[in-house]
């Protein structure tokens, strides 16, 4: 199909190729062409149509996660929206849940010692999960050597 | 008008240089309501037309002539919000090298691709300038179109930031008269129109061979722009920051250009 055939609508070899067949003269060379065979972009701009993703294939885009976003899932679960608000016309705001996740503030224990402690004893549950996942994985691949 | 010529042989267009008249009747702001066509250039003696390939070649040889690379930092874009693209469900597929990750469904683009692209665009635009090109700003973001239009008065260039009517580049010697010369760079402050649909004039210039650089979302289609530069279009910091470079660029190439011309006109003084 014609349609489906790539074509590139400018490209350097057409004008290239109308001044030396004689069809566009020297005096009418564009002005870019110089630039633009000096400097060739990263990608010639053939023109590409979208195609639909079908079945199961996979999203190539990774999504992001970092390891805080376990801690701060977590103290979502227990305390909610957090004490206080955002206050994002501060750059420099950190909120008591970042404060959580970048290793703990002593501020959230004296306000409700409660609720501290089941966030504490929620984050030891963590760290003794993640500890059995990886004694789980060491004894995999001791087997597997063996 | 070469352009026209080499596309169009068979109309014989007067070798005028007739400055691009605002293309929309509808807006008309009132300083280029009484536009003259400018007088024809005379031709150049050819000593001084080798002069001039001369310069045109040594601007050529460096490959950051004008320092664009200088001009700003990828802190800057970060600061900006140039990374923030639409959310997962708006992507378009040809952007999927261009975007550096998915954060609970948002559309991060990848900063360090943007900057190489960012600095290859305003080194081309750069160039263009130098070389005396007319350069046409579009975009059809309602909320920025004041903002571009007065980067381009300031610039010295030209902007089209309204309604797009379909024949403006592809119909020019219809609805504008002969000899009419087209832009030689246009640059998208965004690609998309606003029923979030690809531009006209990203095809139409395409179809009159003349280079694009655009500022291309997580939801535009980059495959056309022939220097994309992936990048937010919808955050004011972004578009902001974005009519400073080009401001910044073309202002800086076109001194250099008046600064060569003087330089070499005293040099000639000399020597005669």
């Amino acid at each position: 199909m014609k349609a489906s055939m790539p074509y590139a609508f400018l490209s350097l070899a057409k004008v290239r190729d109308l001044l030396r067949s004689g069809v566009m003269k020297e005096s009418e060379k564009p002005c870019w062409y110089d630039v633009y065979a000096a400097f060739p972009p990263t990608r010639e701009p053939v023109y590409q149509k979208q195609k639909e993703r079908f079945g199961k294939v996979q999203d190539p885009v990774q999504a992001i996660f970092y390891q805080e976003d376990l801690i701060r899932a977590k103290f979502y679960e227990v305390y909610g929206n957090g004490p206080r608000p955002f206050e994002l016309t501060q750059s420099n705001f950190v909120s008591t849940c970042q404060s959580f996740a970048s290793g703990g503030s002593q501020d959230a224990g004296k306000r409700d010692p409660v609720l501290d402690l089941t966030l504490q004893d929620l984050l030891k549950g963590l760290q003794e999960d993640q500890e059995e996942q990886a004694q789980k994985e060491g004894r995999l691949q001791t087997q597997d050597e063996a | 008008m070469r352009l026209l010529q080499s596309v169009l042989p068979r109309l014989a267009c007067v070798t005028t240089r007739t400055s691009l008249s605002v293309p929309v009747p509808r807006y008309q702001p009132k300083d280029q309501l009484h536009r003259h066509a400018e007088v024809p250039t005379p031709t150049l003696p050819e000593s001084v037309q080798e002069e001039n390939n001369r310069l045109l070649a040594d601007s050529l040889k460096h490959s950051d002539f004008f320092h664009v690379s200088e001009l700003f930092s990828l802190k800057d874009l970060f600061n900006a919000r140039v990374h923030f693209g639409h959310k997962k469900g708006c992507r378009n597929r040809l952007m999927e090298p261009y975007i550096f990750g998915c954060r609970l469904e948002q559309d991060i683009i990848d900063l360090d691709q943007s900057v190489l692209h960012l600095q290859q665009a305003l080194n081309f635009t750069a160039h263009c300038a130098y070389r005396k090109g007319i350069i046409l700003f579009v975009s059809r973001i309602r909320q920025f179109a004041h903002l571009i239009e007065k980067t381009a008065k300031e610039s010295g260039e030209y902007a089209h930031a309204r309604y797009w009517q379909g024949g403006l580049l592809t119909n020019a010697h219809v609805q504008y008269g002969t000899g009419i010369h087209l832009p030689d760079l246009i640059i998208f402050l965004s690609t998309m129109n606003n029923i979030f649909e690809q531009h006209v004039a990203v095809r139409d210039a395409a179809k009159m061979n003349i280079p694009t650089v655009g500022i291309v979302d997580s939801n535009c289609n980059p495959t056309l722009i022939t220097y994309p530069i992936p990048g937010n279009d919808d955050s004011p910091s972004a578009v902001k920051l974005y009519c400073k470079l080009f401001k910044m660029t073309i202002l800086r190439a076109k001194d250099k250009r008046r600064q060569m011309d003087l330089l070499h006109g005293i040099q000639e003084e000399l020597t005669e």
